[in-house]
């Protein structure tokens, strides 16, 4: 019963990440950057709930080294995939738009799935902390460019 | 094991040659204080930069292989990992020396926005390569972080397990079950990998922004949302050593005592406050800034009284318990041990009267403040990790050191610290300000009191290095160990990971 009522609400994320990613095409005009950072937070928990959702019991409980690269790696992209100075393009193009959202689902979806193939529990903390990464962000990186 | 010794040899001897140079390179700058040289604010101030990294990466090096090499026997785990962990770390050490030693970046450890990027005179490239080498420690730390924590959850069921829950909140269910609760030092490893995770992330946030603001120096970051920021990966990590060096502590005195350090529901409690107030003390270092949220500053000031609380009752006074009429064996590893809880008492006990608002408002950016963290990282988590490395060569080798050898080193490194640590503190008491080249009077008479306790300290740092260096070279000991050491570490898994 848990089990089941933890994945629904796993879906009902992923769900609203998605609609959150494909947003630039049908929203347009551009929100606060710290709420569209908040929004791009929910973009990356989608795509790490769709993980959590798509999860299986591991095979074993050992350690599978190779993917802790792209576990670590996914955050570290998170944050790049953010610049700043790409915010004025992104803005005039709204594919291109859709397209770093993706990405940004994306890592939150790797940060999860490839820490539990790295070894079972790691995942859900990863993909946690890529969430708070981005919420932390929201606060102040890229606040605004000045003039 | 032998793997695990090998991790955790190459961590602890990196950490303790990069102790050793920070250690001189701290000695040069408390002359200039003293006055008995003078080479002028612009080295100063990058000597400063690169002591405060350097310490920071020599005690967490050393307190990561400490943790490594004691869960290691708790089950497997992948040396290829720690190595990537270590060499992500190393390379990150590297990048800050070339950029305080060549570059002669001085914005400090804190490199607290604006500052690094505003009047600097220091080439804009060692900026650059300051930020990035410290996010290769970040990213090396955040490495092992997830191990350690990965390795606990599958040793003891999960987050729950990892941290005692069900041991506390479900005890009939969960010995009827035939369950164990974790052991101190995986506890302590738990409530590290956790913090260090949530440290971890924010130094990457902290370091991607700064480095976007570095290429980019028309992006505007909101200054008191990156001294949050910068402080809690600061403040967190430097104060994560003590609990990770405290594990060896929670292995090596019950072997000295020959009692059990076992895991009780106080234990499990202290770490849940430790976990907690980790977390949340940091904001005791913006108690100066008006323009932050009043609430958090009540955060800050409860926080920091609360850290006190598990670390005192229950870790510091369990262990002077553990040795309380046991027939300890005195020897250099647990003479180091113990006194280590000595000077975390009192380097805390300094740290809290710096956290009460009131007392801050004179204390604060004064030396009291290299005191007191000077206190219990050298003369607590330093010592700790001494007697870890002397515990572990006294298993080796069934030697022990003579106690003239400890009257030697124990003099210098206590009695050195202690005259080193003096002058500080009166310094601080009297307002002399830190961070400062050139101090207001009477900071370098203090200085120069501070500089001779360096140099007896010194002296007990060669003995100490000679006599380990004696005691690994001595032949192993044969199976049937004398009476002076213990059991060796018991290991639940053998073999290695890989």
């Amino acid at each position: 019963m848990k089990q089941a009522a933890g994945k629904a609400l796993a879906w009902a994320i992923a769900v609203l990440g998605f609609i959150i990613t494909i947003a630039p095409l049908v929203r347009h005009g551009d929100p606060a950057i710290p709420l569209h950072h908040v929004f791009h937070a929910i973009g990356i928990a989608g795509g790490a709930a769709l993980a959590v959702a798509l999860m299986r019991k591991p095979r074993d409980t050992n350690e599978h080294g190779a993917w802790l690269v792209p576990a670590a790696l996914a955050p570290l992209a998170m944050m790049f995939l953010m610049w700043p100075s790409t915010y004025q393009t992104l803005d005039q193009n709204p594919l291109l738009h859709v397209a770093d959202h993706a990405a940004l689902f994306l890592t939150g979806y790797v940060a999860v799935a490839a820490g539990q193939r790295y070894r079972a529990g790691t995942g859900i903390v990863l993909g946690v902390i890529t969430v708070l990464m981005a919420l932390t962000a929201a606060g102040g990186f890229g606040a605004y460019m000045g003039s | 094991m032998h793997s695990a010794r090998r991790v955790m040899w190459w961590y602890v001897i990196s950490g303790f040659a990069v102790f050793v140079l920070m250690a001189i390179v701290g000695f040069v700058m408390k002359i200039e204080q003293a006055q008995w040289v003078s080479y002028g604010p612009g080295l100063f101030y990058s000597l400063m930069t690169l002591h405060a990294m350097g310490m920071i990466a020599a005690t967490v090096l050393c307190s990561m292989g400490i943790i490594w090499y004691v869960l290691r026997a708790e089950g497997p785990l992948d040396e290829r990992i720690a190595f990537w962990s270590y060499g992500l770390i190393v390379a990150g050490v590297a990048g800050v020396i070339v950029s305080v030693l060549i570059g002669h970046f001085g914005a400090a450890w804190t490199f607290l926005y604006p500052l690094p990027f505003v009047g600097t005179t220091w080439p804009w490239w060692a900026t650059g390569a300051f930020l990035m080498g410290t996010s290769l420690v970040t990213i090396g730390w955040t490495v092992w972080c997830t191990q350690i924590f990965g390795c606990v959850v599958n040793r003891y069921g999960g987050v729950r397990g990892a941290l005692g829950w069900d041991y506390i909140v479900h005890r009939k269910q969960f010995e009827a079950a035939g369950k164990e609760p974790p052991a101190p030092q995986a506890l302590a490893a738990a409530v590290v990998a956790i913090d260090g995770l949530l440290t971890g992330a924010a130094g990457m946030v902290i370091g991607v922004a700064l480095i976007a603001h570095w290429l980019i120096p028309s992006l505007i970051i909101d200054p008191l949302w990156a001294k949050n920021v910068t402080y809690f990966f600061g403040h967190s990590i430097a104060n994560l050593t003590i609990y990770m060096a405290v594990a060896a502590v929670y292995v090596a005195i019950p072997k000295y005592a020959r009692r059990e350090y076992h895991t009780s529901v106080p234990l499990v409690i202290a770490w849940w406050g430790t976990l907690l107030f980790v977390a949340t003390a940091y904001f005791h270092h913006l108690y100066m800034d008006f323009a932050q949220f009043r609430a958090l500053q009540y955060v800050g000031e409860i926080a920091s009284y609360g850290a006190a609380i598990p670390t005192v009752t229950v870790t510091i006074f369990g262990a002077a318990m553990l040795v309380y009429r046991s027939g300890m064996r005195w020897s250099m590893g647990s003479m180091f041990l113990y006194a280590g809880l000595i000077g975390w008492t009192v380097g805390g006990s300094a740290a809290l009267l710096d956290a009460t608002v009131p007392l801050n408002v004179d204390l604060h950016n004064t030396l009291w403040v290299p005191a007191h963290f000077h206190t219990y990282l050298l003369e607590g988590v330093m010592l700790f990790i001494f007697g870890w490395i002397f515990y572990v060569l006294e298993e080796r080798s069934g030697r022990i050191s003579s106690a003239l050898m400890r009257w030697i080193v124990g003099g210098g490194i206590f009695g050195g610290g202690a005259v080193f640590l003096l002058g500080f503190y009166a310094a601080g008491a009297s307002g002399v300000p830190r961070r400062y080249a050139l101090e207001p009077a009477p900071g370098p008479a203090m200085a120069s009191w501070s500089s001779l306790g360096v140099i007896i300290l010194f002296i007990g740092l060669a003995a100490l290095i000679y006599e380990a260096i004696r005691l690994a070279s001595a032949p192993k000991a044969a199976v049937a160990a004398t009476p002076a050491v213990h059991t060796t570490l018991q290991p639940q898994h053998e073999g290695a990971a890989s």
